[in-house]
């Protein structure tokens, strides 16, 4: 019924009392704005906590939404936050990085030194499992702000200038925050160039 | 998007790879577990109550809701209070109007009634309640000038009221007021008698209708009941002036008569005409 209608015009039949507009939002949405805070904090069940809490901020904040506004703006801003005060409280508990070693003995090494290498890939799937894994610890080894913007717009097609709306920055900086983000991508894995060639 | 103008990273091979690896990680999007979808969905409910705009309401609902907002309701108070007002105003208006024709039929009857009695001064007339006993009947009719119809039907009408007191043998027939016997003739026929007999029922109303002789004789009664005091003091004064000039004039048979009625208005007033020298030889 709704399939075709437009977020913001779902947004405001849902603030006419239409509870199936905002269960077509939740459907259309639910699953892209999981995956972008699953990958922005890395971990599952923070990931499904704050889901829960950015839709929960959406009904919250119905009444006062525009029509003139971009729902995907708004909603991924409140994801965004969500997400940044998520990263900050945990490096306030000094949870474990990825750069940082495992233990206090000197020999261990980095979480990414224990990545398996690409002798261990037997075949494709595998490979493609393993360079799914270096990309995403990789992606987690950037920081916050160059994070977000590369999810952004490489996980969700987001234009520049819609990202630099959700952050609050200026477009520039979003752009520069990308061009850095992608270098410090290209050096981590560097030493998997030979294995992303043979990935289909 | 990725291939945008104004992407950056460059297009290099290198970077056409790892873009390739997150393009298959988008392939492999996670379902988020259902864990708390209900919770989300009772709580859009909720909201979708509280947001829902209420029932439309019928058209006088929303007059009501109108009427009672204090400024109409001020606005009713002071309509009411503007229009009692104006009603009690008119009233008064009205009563002083009553009293001034009452007044101009006392004048008007005062030079022509030339033996005017002083009566005891009555109250206004004021509306009676109902609850109150009616007035006495007024006096017979042959005293007073009454409509001619009235007299002219009312013989054959007692004759046919007797012939049927005898023939019925059950009693007296119930009477009504007016005098004729219940379901026997009809009540127009019986209306002047009723208006001559009848008692007087609202005294307000006797101003206003002359029609009725029982009224108008009420009405005549208050005239002369309140001309006979303020006219006899000018009358006498008149009548002394024109019985002076008369005896200047030697004319004393008007003399005598202009005395004999000044005698029988204002005794004082005849002694003091007595000391004039003039009349005196005339009465005498």
């Amino acid at each position: 019924m709704f399939k075709e209608t437009a977020d913001e015009d779902l947004m405001v039949m849902y603030q006419k009392g239409e509870v199936r507009a905002f269960e077509v939002l939740l459907s259309r949405h639910r699953k892209p704005v999981y995956n972008f805070i699953l990958r922005f904090v890395g971990d599952k069940e923070t990931a499904e906590d704050l889901l829960q809490e950015a839709f929960m901020r959406v009904i919250k904040g119905a009444e006062a939404y525009k029509r003139q506004a971009k729902f995907t703006t708004w909603l991924y801003t409140i994801a965004r936050n969500l997400c940044v005060d998520q990263t900050r409280r945990r490096k306030h508990r000094k949870h474990a990085s990825l750069d940082a070693p495992m233990d206090s003995s000197e020999e261990s090494g980095t979480l990414l030194d224990v990545l398996p290498g690409n002798e261990m890939a037997s075949d494709r799937k595998s490979v493609n499992k393993q360079l799914h894994e270096t990309m995403q610890k990789a992606i987690a080894a950037l920081s916050d702000e160059q994070r977000e913007v590369f999810l952004m717009r490489e996980f969700l097609d987001m234009p520049f200038k819609q990202i630099a709306d959700v952050v609050g920055v200026p477009e520039n900086t979003v752009k520069s925050r990308m061009r850095y983000a992608l270098e410090k991508l290209r050096l981590e894995l560097d030493e998997y160039k030979e294995l992303a060639k043979a990935a289909p | 998007m990725s291939s945008s103008d104004d992407d950056h990273g460059g297009d290099d091979d290198q970077l056409n790879q790892l873009r390739s690896v997150w393009v298959s990680m988008r392939e492999s999007d996670e379902d988020p577990p259902d864990r708390g979808l209900d919770a989300l969905m009772a709580a859009a409910r909720t909201k979708a109550a509280t947001m829902a705009p209420p029932p439309s309401e019928s058209f006088w609902t929303k007059v009501l809701a109108v009427f009672r907002r204090p400024p109409v309701l001020a606005l009713a108070s002071v309509t009411v209070l503007l229009g009692g007002a104006l009603f009690i105003a008119n009233r008064r208006d009205s009563m002083q109007r009553e009293e001034t024709v009452s007044e101009r039929r006392e004048q008007g009857a005062s030079p022509a009634g030339s033996s005017a009695v002083v009566a005891d001064p009555e109250p206004p007339a004021l509306p009676a309640p109902e609850s109150a006993p009616p007035p006495p009947a007024l006096a017979p009719p042959a005293e007073t000038p009454r409509p001619p119809r009235a007299i002219t039907k009312r013989p054959p009408r007692e004759e046919k009221e007797l012939d049927f007191q005898t023939k019925g043998g059950g009693g007296p027939p119930a009477v009504t007021e007016a005098g004729a016997p219940g379901g026997i003739e009809e009540p127009a026929k019986i209306a002047p008698a009723s208006a001559t007999r009848g008692p007087i029922a609202k005294p307000a109303d006797a101003a206003a209708s002359s029609d009725s002789f029982g009224e108008t004789l009420s009405l005549d009664d208050e005239a002369e009941t309140k001309a006979a005091r303020p006219a006899k003091q000018p009358q006498v004064t008149q009548l002394v002036k024109q019985c002076e000039s008369a005896a200047a004039r030697n004319d004393c048979a008007a003399v005598r008569v202009l005395a004999k009625k000044i005698q029988s208005t204002d005794a004082e007033a005849h002694k003091r005409l007595a000391s004039n020298a003039a009349v005196a030889r005339c009465l005498n």
